[in-house]
């Protein structure tokens, strides 16, 4: 009996990660700033609680590429970063990330435009955005293609990831049509 | 000299302790190999011969069984020191992870809370991490309650529950359900193969330097073990060792040698010149210790590569355990079997990784002249694999999709005793994906591999190993890609292979 309380209660623990609650945008309570230092911006967004929207900035990036420093922390749900240059053609698409420095393809200098798509994120979204002249280091390059990873429209992405990325696909296609 | 280089020679001399010591506690007996052997036919490089130990010192004089054996009894049950050593196990990484500034581990009961109710997501780390860290955590928790009086069986929930109560509450990123599933059935096959491959090193007749480089060495293997012996005074005291931490074969090797990759697919036509190392222990004889206790039969081959990325280095660690069998018709050798397997392969092609279960009729035959055959065809269900993909991609260092992985393995087997083995093998893994781009893979391996030994110590060995994937995309062209894989190498057995 004892073991049969054991694995009922872990179902139940199971289970209850089913559970959803109340979709929020992000709110004056969530301190959304975006800093410009010279040539490098600065957003931070604090305190999310099940966030889902597309929040979007606006860089002036001198140089054909740029390096993002990470420093989110959002342990549940996911913000995508999809990144356009002055021309419009998408430069990077990645997932905010944790302690981590990831460097855009090359693209078109100029005013960039950046798209923040949450989709039930909780915790912080921060980043810095610093133009990179040149090629990044070898070893260190990490190129994502989380934009690929779901096309649009698929039935079977029913996961908040896969929500998220037809989410990106819409707004690209908008964003392209102007 | 760089630290890194200290770092990399005290890792060399500790693995390599750690793999001879417990072949060299079968003692000073005299091997010789008995047959067939061989074949498990797990991997496909290894060679899989079996030994057994000539009578040639009584048992007696070897274990000094004049001495108590306080652990040669069933051993009491210590709940509360199996909960705590889970606890422990979660907690020291929770505290060096937040004495560093990890936000991740800063739990609270609002992250509690989230964890509990907030939806789990499959977690994004690299290959290494998942694939590997993950089951040696498992293998951490499965040992917290295995070396408290626990057997098998009684210890593989300790995995799941370890795994869970980290993903719940040892840190605050959502659960991820690969995580508690590599954890837990990847923690129960490196568990029990390290519980008893530390059992192979302790040796409680032993005093002295012996002593301390068992202890030392069988706690490197398996540091909750060496940990309890240490608390309860087991780490010096002399006494006789159970009968139970002896099997009755056991084989070992180390094999050095030339390794060439050669990598073909849409674009990519490569090929890469390296040098390897393999060390390899087959634990049990492959047909008669079939149904007897779990792992009372084991494989277990680890593999490193300098021709591929540093992030794969680790080229593989693949382990099958027993976990019992039936015997089909009247005496002989021919059994229904089951096994538990761990797979972690990473070269330029595969990528793969898993835990699951094999089960099939596995066939011996033994003649007193002539090869001894040994074949196999088993099937295979593994709960979650993990696959390279051509499209998931991850800042974090996830490049591999998750799914589940169905399939099978044949294997044919033969050994010339004391002179020779030949061998062959195909294994077949689908994985319809579900998490990842949408899609399948399809995974065929298959080769041959022979070796021929010279006065039992020194051998000669040549395996060709073709690997190939297919990986079919939802919206996204297909990829295929063939990995033809020769090596050929200097072998060396442990104990002497003699017949």
């Amino acid at each position: 009996m004892r073991r049969l309380r054991l694995l009922l209660l872990l179902a139940t623990a199971g289970t209850a990660g089913c559970a959803d609650s109340v979709i929020n945008v992000i709110q004056p309570a969530n301190d959304r700033a975006v800093t410009v230092v010279g040539d490098s911006l600065m957003y931070i967004v604090s305190n999310l609680e099940n966030v889902s929207q597309v929040d979007t900035l606006t860089w002036n990036n001198p140089a054909e590429r740029a390096t993002v420093y990470h420093q989110s922390f959002l342990p549940h749900g996911y913000t995508l970063m999809v990144m356009f240059d002055a021309v419009g053609i998408v430069v990077d698409s990645t997932l905010l990330e944790y302690q981590l420095t990831t460097y855009s393809q090359a693209g078109v200098p100029g005013t960039w435009t950046v798209l923040l798509i949450y989709s039930g994120a909780w915790g912080r979204a921060q980043f810095s955005l610093v133009p990179l002249v040149g090629d990044p280091p070898p070893a260190e390059v990490r190129t994502s293609s989380v934009l690929e990873m779901r096309p649009a429209g698929d039935r079977r992405s029913r996961s908040g990831l896969g929500a998220l990325v037809t989410w990106a696909k819409e707004a690209d296609d908008k964003h392209r049509r102007g | 000299m760089p630290s890194k280089h200290i770092a990399r020679l005290a890792t060399g001399a500790v693995a390599w302790l750690a793999l001879a010591s417990p072949l060299m506690a079968q003692g000073p007996q005299a091997f010789s190999l008995s047959d067939t052997a061989v074949a498990i036919g797990l991997s496909p490089q290894a060679a899989h011969l079996r030994f057994t130990p000539t009578p040639a010192i009584p048992e007696a004089q070897f274990s000094g069984d004049t001495l108590p054996c306080p652990q040669c009894d069933p051993q009491k049950k210590h709940f509360w020191v199996a909960v705590a050593e889970v606890m422990a196990v979660n907690i020291i990484p929770n505290l060096v992870s937040r004495s560093s500034g990890q936000e991740w581990a800063k739990f609270s009961l609002e992250s509690w809370g989230n964890n509990l109710t907030l939806p789990w997501q499959w977690d994004n780390n690299a290959f290494l991490n998942n694939q590997f860290s993950h089951p040696y955590h498992g293998a951490m928790y499965f040992n917290s309650a295995r070396t408290n009086g626990y057997n098998f069986w009684q210890s593989a929930p300790w995995a799941f529950a370890g795994s869970l109560t980290w993903e719940l509450f040892g840190e605050v990123w959502a659960p991820a359900p690969n995580d508690l599933a590599n954890t837990t059935l990847g923690g129960i096959t490196l568990g029990e193969m390290l519980y008893r491959v530390s059992s192979l090193t302790l040796k409680n007749e032993a005093t002295g330097g012996e002593r301390v480089v068992r202890e030392v060495a069988a706690g490197l293997l398996n540091p909750v073990r060496g940990f309890n012996r240490v608390v309860r005074g087991e780490a010096w005291k002399v006494s006789r060792t159970p009968p139970e931490w002896r099997q009755s074969t056991i084989f070992g090797a180390v094999n050095v040698g030339y390794r060439q990759l050669t990598v073909t697919g849409e674009g990519v036509d490569e090929t890469l010149d390296g040098v390897f190392v393999t060390a390899e222990v087959v634990y049990g004889d492959p047909l008669l210790d079939l149904s007897k206790k779990p792992f009372s039969f084991f494989s277990a081959e680890v593999t490193l590569a300098s021709n591929n990325a540093p992030s794969r280095r680790l080229t593989s660690l693949e382990v099958r355990g027993s976990l019992g069998a039936k015997k089909l018709g009247n005496g002989g050798l021919n059994q229904l079997a089951g096994y538990m397997t761990y797979d972690y392969i990473a070269n330029p092609v595969i990528e793969f990784g898993g835990q699951g279960f094999y089960f099939g009729p596995v066939i011996g035959h033994r003649p007193t002249k002539g090869p001894r055959i040994r074949a196999e065809l088993l099937g295979q269900f593994m709960p979650v694999a993990a696959v390279q993909s051509d499209y998931y991609l991850t800042a974090e260092g996830r490049d591999y999709d998750y799914g589940i992985g169905l399939g099978g393995l044949a294997d044919v087997r033969l050994t010339w005793a004391g002179l020779a083995q030949i061998g062959i093998y195909g294994r077949y893994v689908f994985e319809p994906i579900i998490s990842g781009f949408p899609g399948n893979h399809q995974l065929f391996f298959t080769g041959a591999t022979g070796r021929i030994y010279w006065k039992g110590r020194i051998g000669l060995g040549a395996d060709f190993n073709v690997l190939r994937r297919w990986s079919n995309y939802y919206d996204r062209a297909e990829v295929s890609r063939k990995n033809n894989e020769l090596r050929l190498y200097l072998t060396t057995s442990i104990p002497q292979w003699r017949d």
